[in-house]
């Protein structure tokens, strides 16, 4: 008997559900009627501003590492990105990656790595041609900072009388921060996969010091060591379009 | 957008101005080894220093068998190599016919230069005590041996 009522009361409730829904679709019917009723107006700063605020997130993967361990079989890396548009023109931007570099020759064996950080701000330059026109010329600015150990696993002293000998200089930490100022564009090659190509100024602000002095190679800043480098950067992103919406499709009712 | 492109422009000249910034500077790499470098005076008759160069002087460490000069003429400074791996170095000296001996105890500290150019090592004189049948006195002007190659013992000697 119990059974029964329990049934009797799902089922009530579901019936219940269902006329409120039959009901709540009969008010849309007669909205929709009503607003198809009115002349058609197409308010042009509403789209607009409907572009202004469409928010996106392109995810990338820096193949400038890739490149240069092709040449230098002893460099290696990996270098991602996110990218997260606050307005048309203005994108928030993390970088980060590691290095791995290694530098052999008769006198030494030199090792360096580690992994760093770059937070900054593009600032597009183009006007997009179209509503979905997301391709950019931008510049930009970013803070950088790299946290790595460098080593001498071995090294070679000449000694012309006594002989010579080996040695090796102790694994050590090190620190860097830099800034650096970046112009480029990225533009897209399929649907939300974009292709991009930089050039990066970096300043190197500052650095630890260690018994390996001068370094010779910072993991995200450069192989060089001076106090201003220039850098390319080639990328390919793929862009999550976060304001996606389904369309809604009408059903227009005959009177 | 016109003014935009201009600006691109401008910043790809600018960039490119400061290409030679990110050159690697090509590194020429100096002596393989810093030498203890000494100059040798003596005292003439008006007592004054003056430099002295020694008609004949051998030198050798007894750890090694190779001299380091033999018989060596009209020399008024000489520069001899310390062993990377050791600590202590004994010398002798043979001037005009006499022997004296030096010992000499030192500090070598490796200094890394760069990946091209590899490590040095540096030394540091701690002490040293010497004989006394030719050399009258041996001062050390500069306790460091490094790639600056400066003076590091003026030793002077007994001419009668």
């Amino acid at each position: 008997m119990k059974i029964r009522k329990s049934i009797f009361l799902c089922f009530t409730a579901l019936i219940s559900l269902f006329s409120l829904n039959v009901n709540a679709q009969e008010a849309d019917s007669s909205r929709f009627q009503a607003a198809v009723s009115r002349p058609l107006e197409f308010d042009e700063s509403e789209e607009v501003s409907h572009i202004a605020v469409n928010h996106d997130l392109r995810l990338g993967i820096d193949i400038h590492n890739y490149i240069l361990g092709a040449i230098s079989p002893y460099r290696t890396g990996l270098d991602l990105n996110i990218e997260y548009n606050l307005s048309k023109d203005l994108f928030v931007i993390i970088e980060g990656g590691y290095n791995y570099f290694r530098k052999e020759n008769i006198r030494i064996n030199y090792v360096s790595e580690g992994k760093y950080i770059r937070l900054g701000v593009d600032y597009n330059l183009r006007e997009p041609k179209e509503a979905n026109d997301k391709d950019i010329y931008y510049i930009g600015a970013r803070l950088a900072y790299s946290q790595f150990t460098q080593e001498v696993p071995k090294y070679l002293l000449v000694n012309g009388y006594w002989g010579n000998s080996t040695a090796f200089l102790a694994k050590e930490d090190a620190f860097a921060y830099w800034a650096e100022l970046l112009t480029g564009f990225k533009v897209e090659v399929l649907k939300n996969w974009y292709l991009g190509m930089g050039l990066r100024l970096k300043f190197l602000l500052h650095r630890s010091k260690g018994a390996i002095e001068p370094v010779q190679f910072i993991p995200g800043y450069s192989q060089n060591y001076n106090s201003a480098v220039m850098d390319f950067n080639y990328t390919i992103s793929y862009n999550i379009p976060l304001n996606y919406k389904k369309k809604k499709i009408a059903v227009y009712e005959e009177k | 957008m016109n003014n935009k492109v201009k600006n691109i422009g401008i910043l790809l000249m600018a960039s490119m101005l400061m290409l030679n910034t990110s050159c690697i500077k090509n590194e020429i790499c100096i002596s393989a080894n810093n030498l203890l470098s000494t100059e040798l005076y003596t005292v003439n008759d008006h007592s004054e220093i003056v430099a002295y160069k020694i008609d004949s002087i051998s030198l050798f460490t007894i750890a090694y068998q190779d001299t380091m000069y033999y018989n060596a003429k009209k020399l008024d400074k000489f520069s001899i190599p310390l062993a990377d791996t050791a600590t202590q170095l004994t010398l002798i000296l043979k001037l005009n016919g006499d022997q004296d001996t030096i010992w000499l105890n030192y500090r070598p500290y490796s200094v890394f230069r760069s990946t091209t150019c590899g490590v040095i090592n540096r030394y540091e004189i701690q002490n040293l005590s010497f004989t006394n049948n030719s050399i009258w006195e041996i001062y050390i002007k500069n306790n460091i041996i490094d790639e600056n190659k400066e003076i590091n013992f003026l030793m002077f000697y007994r001419t009668h």
